[in-house]
């Protein structure tokens, strides 16, 4: 190894390249599987562990199932209440389309990571390569804080409007079911940590520049 | 930028290559060249330093000031 300073970014850029060919490898089984499933299956066929993310309650936001309604009186508490319970709900479906809609917000999502994944890597080889303070690779960061961004903020709008439109198809029978609107405040934060690391790029290209140019 | 390099003029007047320069200065013909076609962006002392002492001139010989020229490539900075 030419630079033991560099090491991380040699075990970075591996653990990049692994998911840079596993990540395609199961979207690829997925998509195919998904298209396929239609025309190899037989009619009465179940298609099995749909999911979808689920808050137990009314609410979205902040769900709230009374217990103490529900005949789960104890002698000495008042009140009790399930706050915040959220899950996954999985179900065998005979419905192509409707497995379908489970399957996508995953292919996109994957899309989106896999994407992410070849931008950070170009960004690891630029760097192992001694050229990191290139606008290339502000303009990668950039690019890299604006998906997860936009995955952080309209992922969640879109999987809340996908999983209400499934839980109004298939109903909610005895707890009280809702789509959650939960956002990732890390992915936004890391969103908003590569945007600003993509100005200093920038701000290290116009040094590294003037140090080139210092004669 | 507004200050020019007059490195092709001295090397006129001492009748020096600038491969010559760059071997008795220690500077790379890369580098000298970018200083010689006024791409560069700025100056140290040891380098003007060892230009003065093998042109056997004043750094004012060197460089030129003309508020109303532009010269080099980059003129943002």
């Amino acid at each position: 190894m030419k630079n033991p300073k560099l090491i991380s970014a040699h075990i970075v850029k591996v653990y990049l390249d692994i998911c840079l060919v596993l990540v395609p490898v199961f979207l690829c089984f997925l998509l195919v599987w998904t298209l396929v499933s239609p025309l190899v299956m037989s009619a009465d066929s179940v298609f099995t562990d749909a999911t979808i993310p689920v808050t137990v309650g009314e609410s979205s936001v902040f769900p709230v199932l009374s217990l103490a309604a529900r005949g789960t009186e104890v002698e000495g508490i008042t009140n009790l209440n399930l706050v915040r319970a959220r899950g996954e709900l999985r179900f065998d479906t005979t419905s192509w389309g409707l497995h379908l809609t489970t399957i996508l917000p995953l292919l996109i999502g994957g899309l989106l990571v896999m994407w992410v994944i070849f931008l950070v890597r170009q960004v690891v080889a630029s760097v192992l390569l001694g050229d990191a303070f290139t606008l290339k690779n502000a303009a990668r960061l950039r690019l890299v804080g604006l998906i997860m961004l936009v995955g952080g903020t309209i992922g969640p709008l879109l999987e809340y409007v996908h999983a209400g439109m499934v839980l109004a198809r298939i109903g909610t029978h005895a707890i009280p079911l809702s789509p959650p609107l939960t956002f990732p405040t890390e992915v936004i934060l890391v969103g908003l940590l590569m945007l600003a690391l993509s100005t200093v790029f920038g701000h290290g290209k116009e040094l590294e520049d003037e140090k080139s140019l210092t004669i | 930028m507004a200050i020019y390099v007059n490195l092709d003029l001295m090397l006129v007047k001492r009748k020096m290559s600038l491969t010559e320069l760059s071997q008795r200065i220690g500077i790379t013909l890369a580098n000298l060249s970018i200083l010689k076609t006024n791409k560069a962006k700025a100056v140290r002392f040891s380098t003007l330093e060892a230009l003065c002492r093998e042109l056997d001139c004043q750094p004012g010989d060197l460089l030129e000031y003309s508020p109303t020229e532009e010269f080099g490539g980059d003129s943002s900075t």
